[in-house]
């Protein structure tokens, strides 16, 4: 599923740039949705991390390595690449028409990350909840 | 009766998946609702920022910070 998603999305976004009308909204409400799943991941990881407070027993939790060197900076990523693509969304005069393959091309990164970031995740009860609420996500972009 | 217990043996299941529609939906919705340059302009703002807020968490938790 997850080497599908970019391709859903792509197809997703054009095809929501040519239904709306506008190229702008349909960029900001696939960033939104891929935002969102970002900050799911974020707000259960932290949670999941071992010896934290609520954390789930090993082979469960996140180990404090996982966390530190894999996890958070691909989460730092992802959002520092949400932060472009925010911007450059913005710029966009409101008449703009056609694909904005720049935009495109960043909200892939995000769920090409956010599928990275699943796969990190050690199986447990929440992380099993996540991907549900991740994977319904996926089917709005 | 035998499709009562099966509805009854199933619906915490199907409450769950319910709600995990619906965060989505709403999320979705929230986004399509923007109407409007100006709209879609501070509503990409709001975004920017929450992204900066949580990219400063990460970067913490990475210790890169």
């Amino acid at each position: 599923m997850k080497k599908l998603l970019p391709l859903v999305l792509v197809a997703l976004l054009v095809q929501g740039c040519a239904s709306t009308g506008s190229v702008k909204k349909a960029g900001y409400v696939g960033l939104s949705v891929a935002g969102q799943a970002l900050f799911l991941i974020q707000n259960t990881e932290m949670g999941l991390v071992c010896d934290r407070p609520g954390a789930p027993p090993a082979p469960a939790c996140v180990s404090e390595a996982l966390h530190t060197t894999e996890i958070s900076p691909r989460l730092a990523k992802a959002f520092a690449i949400g932060e472009r693509a925010s911007g450059t969304l913005r710029a966009l005069p409101p008449t703009i028409s056609g694909a904005t393959p720049e935009v495109i091309a960043f909200v892939k990164q995000i769920w090409d990350l956010v599928g990275e970031l699943m796969t990190l995740l050690p199986q447990s009860d929440p992380a099993k909840k996540l991907a549900a609420k991740v994977d319904a996500l996926a089917a709005k972009k | 009766m035998q499709i009562l217990q099966i509805l009854f043996a199933l619906a915490p299941k199907i409450i769950q998946v319910a709600q995990q529609g619906k965060e989505a939906w709403e999320a979705y919705i929230e986004a399509q609702k923007v109407e409007g340059d100006a709209e879609i302009n501070d509503g990409l703002d709001a975004l920017k920022s929450e992204f900066t807020r949580r990219r400063i968490i990460a970067e913490h938790e990475a210790g890169l910070s």
